[in-house]
């Protein structure tokens, strides 16, 4: 890796063995100042709440703003830096490939509303033996506001084209993957009409001004807050767009521990593109 | 299909309420409208989920109740988050007279949901007692929120 800001103490302790890896990619630290032009870099950064890395992320128009957490932080380096190495994975296997040390999953396909039970049946009889508190609770609204977007907003951003996935027999999918010490989510559609920096920059708004006071309330529509509800829950949340063909959308959370525990832990984000 | 049931007592202008299931795109609230109430009592002890639109849904919903004095009872912990996420959600003047704090075992990696009621281990000021609680081997268990954020609709 290439290390752009030499003197960063975030980035002095992190082991020869991975920075001697992944070529292609550079880190560097998120409070340096230094204008980046490589989209292969991953921002490090610490003690930031969850509005300041989407506010972060968006001011420097970075794509990978990775926090250090006690724990995990290697693994999440090497995580985001595969990612940049090979984006095209990260399509191609759902998500799945964000947790290789997974010892449990599961694969769902749905692509109306009337699967929406079935749906949330299988999440919770997957996850009932996944040790750590409320990982129920934060499963249950992770895949609504995943379900939400894969079964309604995907296809009205498509309504005036004659291409329907849905409607030609294709599926949605929602992959489920339990490790040791993860939770993975994963959703994908085969419409690919998620605008990131759209998305990105309504979770800004939300965090910015309140919930309540952005709620969309135009009915037809979703009430767009369900991107900060997914971002809540995770400790590691993945956007990828491939436009017209797939959206994969990943949450990735800490099991394990008290959710209390889970929710101080310090939230990453990354927009992974082609 | 509806994942929501809604049972609605009315006594003169007194409501009493009771929401069980999933609040979301499909739950129709106007079925039940508000108006003519001025007292609205609201158990939420059977919501077992929320999305974002049910937040809409909801925050439509209760605004339609005008002037009544509006109290939530039983909140589990999907809905205080999102008292204390969304303005609106428990509208200005209401009361949640009793919610549900989880508490976690570290020994057991257990979990309990234990009922704070007005009165007794909060008031107007904010919380008074905090309930001791133990997991079922005796271990002490902690409360698993962080409580500047959870506790923040006290205030």
């Amino acid at each position: 890796m290439k290390i752009l800001s030499p003197k960063s103490d975030l980035i002095k302790n992190i082991s020869k063995k991975i920075l001697d890896n992944y070529v292609n990619v550079s880190i560097i630290d998120a409070s340096d100042e230094i204008e980046v032009q490589n989209d292969k870099t991953i921002f490090i950064s610490q003690n930031l709440e969850s509005a300041q890395v989407v506010d972060l992320l968006i001011r420097k128009r970075c794509s990978h703003l990775l926090q250090m957490n006690e724990s995990h932080f290697l693994e999440d380096l090497e995580r985001t830096a595969a990612l940049l190495e090979n984006p095209k994975e990260y399509f191609s296997s759902q998500g799945q490939c964000l947790l290789k040390s997974a010892r449990k999953s599961h694969m769902i396909e749905f692509s109306n509303p009337s699967d929406k039970e079935r749906l949330k049946n299988e999440c919770s009889d997957f996850v009932i033996k996944a040790k750590g508190a409320l990982i129920a609770e934060s499963l249950d609204a992770i895949v609504e506001e995943l379900y939400m977007n894969a079964a309604f907003d995907a296809p009205r951003l498509r309504q005036n084209e004659k291409n329907h996935p849905y409607i030609d027999g294709c599926k949605a999918k929602i992959v489920l993957m339990l490790s040791d010490y993860h939770l993975l989510v994963s959703c994908y559609d085969p419409y690919g009409t998620l605008d990131m920096m759209k998305f990105v920059e309504r979770m800004n708004e939300v965090y910015k001004k309140g919930a309540g006071n952005v709620l969309n309330m135009k009915k037809g529509a979703g009430a767009g807050i369900g991107c900060t509800v997914l971002f809540e829950h995770s400790t590691n949340f993945f956007l990828g767009v491939i436009p017209g063909q797939a959206t994969v959308v990943t949450c990735l959370l800490r099991t394990g521990i008290s959710a209390k525990h889970r929710a101080q832990l310090k939230k990453s984000l990354h927009l992974i593109r082609i | 299909m509806p994942s929501c049931e809604i049972k609605i007592n009315k006594t003169g202008t007194q409501f009493k309420i009771q929401i069980i299931g999933t609040i979301d795109e499909d739950t129709n609230f106007s079925a039940y409208p508000l108006t003519g109430a001025t007292q609205l009592e609201i158990n939420l002890g059977g919501v077992k989920s929320i999305n974002s639109t049910g937040i809409r849904e909801w925050v439509n919903w209760i605004g339609a109740a005008g002037g009544a004095a509006i109290v939530y009872t039983n909140c589990p912990k999907i809905i205080i988050d999102q008292i204390n996420m969304v303005r609106g959600f428990l509208p200005k003047g209401g009361k949640v007279l009793s919610f549900y704090v989880p508490y976690y075992s570290e020994e057991l990696k257990s979990e309990k949901h234990v009922l704070f009621t007005f009165g007794q281990e909060y008031d107007q000021t904010g919380l008074k007692t905090v309930p001791s609680v133990k997991d079922d081997k005796g271990n002490p268990m902690e409360m698993d929120v962080i409580e500047s954020k959870y506790f923040k609709f006290l205030k």
